[in-house]
């Protein structure tokens, strides 16, 4: 999980936030708590998690109240994303 | 003609959008469940892109030779031509002289702004103050972007935003009777400089020092920008209206910076204006940057949306951060 964290957090830095920008962010960090966040960036996130980790997360997941551990469980068991989006969709 | 009646007069537009159009469902390095999202968020639906051999000085000379014909105007007659461009050909020299030489204005002298994307308020005010000086008789203000080439193809926060396009405006020497440029506006605010930039290439950040290429497009950070124009906008066009003893109502036509439909629209509801009376071809060619106000003008005068006559406010805000606006009789 730490290598995940590390990785994405590298990533992100590289491609699409500033350094003062992760001073605050950690692994429980919402994505809405992230300065500039809006559904744009969230597009970036999921085009680099895709890429980086070859999982796709679907943007309904990546919206304003997940944390970045929620993210990294995806990336981990790709295969929860199906549950979470059945979750999402008030399905069982 | 006496210094205090000289008026600088709006005597004609051009604008050239280059041939590629580009859809949203065209942007295929962007997830497909993503498409629908940008013309929600931005109402950009299309954008126009340069040629590989097309540069900002090509895109600008095409409006401007459209802007002297239309005028009627020898290029050897102009006397002085501002470039408005943050997507300039290079470093040094200034873009605008590539545009003297291939305007064939031997007598203009020429020399770029950067005000990004307010170049036209700040280039409208630069070319009054020249022309009211007496110094000069005429001066072509062309504004002209490629900013295909300063983007991150892969940053869905920027890229599907923008567009490429050039727009001009001649003005020359004039009575009031004859209407021409009222009053101006400008603000900067350079401690917020950092919110819309490209932080590579200059002397700051050289390419050579450049540990992430990243640095060398462009960045904006979109809901700060949102904050700021939804403030600063209606507060600057209240100060426009009330420096020059107008109303709001006796304006005609607004032709805002097309940078993104709910920023127009809610300068508009803050105003307590109709938004109809904001000129709006972004659908069509995204945001252009310093070019949409000069591109919108023209668009709009060759529409029939404004005549001889009225009165028609010019208002444009972007990275510095600037903002400017003009009141115009056109």
């Amino acid at each position: 999980m730490r290598d995940i964290w590390e990785k994405l957090k590298t990533v992100m830095m590289e491609e699409f936030l500033e350094p003062d920008d992760m001073t605050v962010v950690t692994e429980m960090t919402k994505l809405a708590e992230i300065p500039n966040w809006d559904s744009m960036a969230a597009v970036n996130l999921q085009i680099l998690i895709n890429e980086t980790f070859h999982v796709e997360i679907p943007l309904d997941l990546l919206q304003e109240g997940a944390a970045f551990a929620d993210l990294i469980g995806f990336i981990r068991e790709p295969a929860t994303i199906a549950d979470a989006m059945c979750k999402l969709n008030g399905r069982s | 003609m006496e210094m205090n009646e000289r008026r600088t007069i709006l005597a004609a537009t051009g604008s050239y959008l280059p041939e590629k159009r580009l859809a949203n469902e065209d942007l295929t390095q962007f997830p497909r469940e993503a498409i629908p999202l940008i013309g929600e968020k931005t109402g950009v639906y299309f954008r126009r892109v340069a040629a590989d051999d097309e540069c900002t000085s090509d895109l600008a000379v095409r409006a401007a030779k459209r802007c002297l014909a239309d005028g009627g105007i020898d290029p050897e007659k102009v006397q002085g031509i501002i470039l408005a461009t943050s997507s300039p050909d290079r470093m040094q020299p200034a873009t605008a002289t590539r545009v003297q030489h291939l305007l064939g204005a031997k007598q203009a002298f020429a020399f770029d702004i950067n005000s990004v994307c307010s170049g036209s308020a700040f280039g409208i005010a630069l070319a009054d103050g020249l022309i009211r000086s007496g110094q000069y008789e005429n001066i072509l203000l062309v504004a002209s972007e490629v900013y295909s080439r300063i983007l991150n193809p892969k940053d869905y926060t920027t890229y599907p935003f923008f567009g490429d396009g050039a727009g001009a405006a001649f003005f020359r020497a004039g009575s009031p009777a004859e209407g021409g440029v009222i009053h101006s506006c400008l603000r900067t605010d350079g401690s917020r400089s950092d919110m819309i930039s490209v932080p590579a290439g200059g002397t700051q950040l050289p390419f050579g020092k450049m540990t992430n290429p990243r640095a060398a497009f462009f960045r904006m950070r979109g809901p700060d920008v949102f904050s700021f124009a939804v403030e600063e906008v209606p507060e600057l066009l209240g100060r426009l209206m009330a420096e020059s003893g107008v109303s709001l109502s006796d304006i005609c036509s607004f032709i805002c910076h097309q940078a993104n439909v709910n920023i127009i629209h809610k300068i508009a509801d803050l105003l307590h204006v109709p938004r109809e009376r904001f000129f709006m071809n972004l659908t069509e060619y995204g945001n252009t940057a310093g070019a949409s106000v000069l591109i919108a003008l023209d668009e709009a005068l060759a529409r029939g949306v404004m005549r001889r006559g009225d009165l028609v406010v010019t208002v444009s805000f972007g990275g510095g951060l600037s903002w400017g606006a003009n009141l115009i009789r056109i």
